[in-house]
């Protein structure tokens, strides 16, 4: 091709595309959603009524694989065929997008309803973006269908101090030690109490064969889990006593750490100390490690890598201390708010209730890997039955024994302080830090968020 | 031992082993995520090592390209990157000839601001630009994604340019001038023949860019199936859980545009390098 046709050539591909997109521009205001089959076509959908207002809602979710769209599309059609009405154009994103809900609301352009694995409240309350749904939650008739821990739970996000409910959740992770069944019925221990768990992880060590009673999450994350533990272990309820002093430090949680980290080297891989959940994950699957914490939506993949032999591991809750209690966490549940400035919040609200009971949470739990909270598919659903650790879990939320201690991860700052306390804990894993050294910092910092907030 | 053969080892110490271990460093990679891509998924999770699949199998390319629109993401991102890409180059010319010929004032200062553009990271104007383009009406439009990638194409590539223009004299110009040539004839009679190895090289930098990009793109798209390849890819890893398989093969598909850009331009890009680093 000649010199001139060649520039000629890309000159009209760049005119061809420009044109091409910028027709995308006036597509906007047709409305549009994403086809069922996830082809990503656009089909249009009539917004003619049979009664009541047209209304559009714009809804985004995060954490979205092609599987979990598929799932969204379908039960975006389904509530758009009941509701002829209501025509819902859904955005899935993948990872937390939060960046980008950001962005979005600070223009005033978010979505009407955000769907999300944990939303971060605290900030969307701070900048205004999202409205309470205390009135709208109260006058729902299935409202006391919802597992009445997880509607505490989200009251305590509410960093106005008014115990407001910002958003209705869905599905709670749950956290878990999963472990090898084969593997402890091999050695003849048992991960009943702490004492039993830490005797298991040395029976279950065979270093000669690669094999390890324990995978320590040593980089990102592993702080956040660790506390989990050290809560457990010591049954302290709080993080923060009556006196608004950090219990975190408290000696039976500095005990667990010492105990709990020092496994490393010993009973663990020498790489743990950066693993970061992948590779704690890829240490369980492979066969290298016989424990590791963390919640149930790592089963599918543990399901996969065992080629679903249930006999070879299992999810267990909170082992037993001291004490005699299992201290677990209720973790912020996932679910969906809506934003301040979503014209129809009422139409909105509705569309949460839709997917909050019933099958289509059963579904979005299922594929998720969370506990519902509508307590009538907790009791009643057949896949929650079908697998032990999604059973086990439901049980522990039901049973009215079962104790859980208050992090207060709402306080703003708090989760990035775990930031600091993953390299801290790499420091005390290699030895150049005490347990309680790194307690007392974790202290310090926790205390100060805490001051900031209830004494500013 | 006689110099030749003292030249070939010292050659070799200092240049091919280093080269190998950088293509080792370079293709290790690659080649792990080609026979990732062509594993069963489950075969990794489970930890065995292989260095080639036990068994061939095409599905994670079609379960990409199919189940997770890479197809879709493909396009859009061919779209946005060529829409982008060509005006960049011709924009990139002018500029680049523009302030390698003529004097003007504050012209150094004016260099020294398309140099500062690229120092800011993008993410701290994320919220002014979404704003800008909200009132333009150009958030959710893949014409609003192309006008970004010129704007942000145009400084970086504008300086290569008055780079590669700057080592031809300017008694070239002079001298066609004076046979009766125009400004523009000029620029694209003489010097654009003399450039087109910098001009290559601004394209095939800037296409790379464009096709590399994320967070405007993610930021500023709110329909799913307008997003770009590299925001696709991301929907493969998951919350808890990753498929590498299906993600090593959403690579590969994503780095074919490059190398076929690439192996096409490479000769002209070498000698387009080499000819920006004589010249400041």
């Amino acid at each position: 091709m000649s010199k001139k046709k060649w520039v000629l050539a890309a000159a009209m591909f760049s005119a061809l595309a420009l044109g091409a997109c910028s027709s995308g521009n006036g597509e906007e205001a047709a409305k549009t959603t994403q086809a069922a089959d996830g082809t990503g076509q656009a089909e249009t959908v009539s917004s003619e009524t049979e009664g009541g207002e047209n209304v559009t809602l714009t809804l985004w979710a995060d954490f979205i694989t092609p599987e979990r769209t598929e799932y969204l599309n379908r039960m975006v059609e389904q509530y758009m065929a009941e509701n002829p009405n209501i025509t819902i154009e859904l955005t899935p994103l993948p990872d937390t997008a939060a960046d980008k809900l950001m962005t979005a609301y600070e223009a005033g352009q978010g979505p009407d309803i955000f769907m999300s694995s944990g939303p971060q409240v605290s900030d969307h309350i701070n900048g205004e973006y999202i409205i309470p749904l205390d009135e709208y939650f109260d006058n729902w008739d299935k409202k006391d269908q919802i597992l009445p821990s997880a509607i505490e739970t989200v009251r305590t996000w509410d960093i106005t101090g008014e115990d407001k409910l910002w958003y209705i959740p869905n599905g709670i992770s749950w956290t878990v030690m999963w472990v090898r069944s084969d593997w402890l019925q091999e050695a003849g221990a048992s991960v009943d109490t702490w004492d039993h768990l830490f005797d298991a992880v040395e029976k279950m060590t065979d270093k000669d064969a690669g094999r390890y009673g324990i995978a320590i999450r040593g980089g990102s994350g592993g702080a956040k889990f660790l506390e989990r533990m050290m809560y457990s272990y010591s049954g302290i309820l709080s993080k923060f006593d009556e006196n608004g002093k950090c219990t975190i430090n408290d000696p039976k949680n500095v005990e667990f750490v010492e105990r709990y980290l020092g496994l490393y080297g010993d009973y663990t891989a020498e790489g743990d100390i950066n693993y970061g959940w992948t590779e704690l994950s890829a240490a369980f699957d492979s066969g290298a490690a016989g424990l590791i914490i963390h919640n149930l939506g790592s089963a599918q993949d543990h399901l996969n890598a065992f080629n679903g032999d249930l006999t070879k591991f299992e999810a267990i809750n909170m082992p037993l201390n001291d004490q005699g209690t299992s201290v677990n966490l209720m973790i912020q549940p996932g679910g969906m708010t809506i934003s301040s400035t979503c014209k129809h919040p009422q139409e909105a609200f509705d569309f949460i209730a839709y997917m909050t009971t019933g099958d289509p949470v059963s579904e979005y739990c299922q594929q998720w890997g969370v506990i519902p909270v509508d307590q009538d598919i907790l009791a009643n659903a057949e896949w929650i039955k079908e697998y032990p650790w999604f059973e086990n879990s439901a049980e522990a939320l039901l049973d009215p024994d079962t104790e859980f201690y208050e992090e207060y991860s709402w306080l703003p700052g708090h989760d990035n302080i775990y930031n600091e306390i993953d390299t801290e804990s790499q420091y005390v894993m290699a030895g150049e830090m005490t347990a309680q050294e790194m307690c007392d910092n974790w202290a310090e910092a926790l205390q100060e968020c805490y001051d900031n907030y209830f004494n500013q | 031992m006689k110099p030749k053969t003292k030249k070939k080892i010292i050659r070799i110490f200092i240049l091919y082993i280093p080269l190998i271990i950088f293509l080792l460093f370079i293709g290790i990679p690659l080649f792990w995520a080609l026979s990732l891509s062509f594993r069963d998924g489950q075969s990794i999770i489970s930890g065995a090592f292989h260095l080639l699949p036990e068994r061939w199998i095409l599905d994670n390319y079609q379960y990409v390209w199919q189940a997770n629109n890479l197809n879709v993401y493909f396009k859009n991102s061919l779209i946005t990157s060529f829409g982008a890409v060509f005006v960049v180059g011709i924009l990139s010319l002018f500029n680049g000839y523009a302030l390698s010929r003529f004097e003007f004032p504050f012209k150094r200062g004016f260099m020294i601001l398309l140099l500062m553009t690229q120092m800011v990271p993008i993410i701290f104007n994320m919220t002014p630009i979404f704003l800008m383009m909200s009132k333009l009406k150009l958030v959710n439009s893949l014409f609003g994604i192309i006008l970004l990638h010129i704007a942000s194409g145009i400084p970086y590539n504008s300086l290569m340019m008055k780079s590669f223009i700057g080592s031809i004299p300017k008694e070239v110009d002079e001298a066609a001038a004076i046979d009766g040539c125009n400004r523009a004839q000029i620029i694209f009679k003489v010097i654009f023949p003399s450039v087109r190895p910098g001009f290559t090289t601004v394209i095939a930098y800037a296409f790379i860019t464009c096709w590399n990009e994320y967070l405007m793109s993610f930021t500023l798209l709110t329909d799913a199936k307008k997003f770009p390849i590299s925001v696709g890819l991301k929907y493969l890893v998951g919350e808890y859980s990753t498929d590498y398989a299906a993600l090593a093969a959403g690579c590969i598909i994503a780095l074919i545009p490059p190398i076929l850009l690439f192996a096409y331009v490479q000769k002209h890009l070498v000698s387009g390098l080499n000819a920006g680093a004589v010249k400041g």
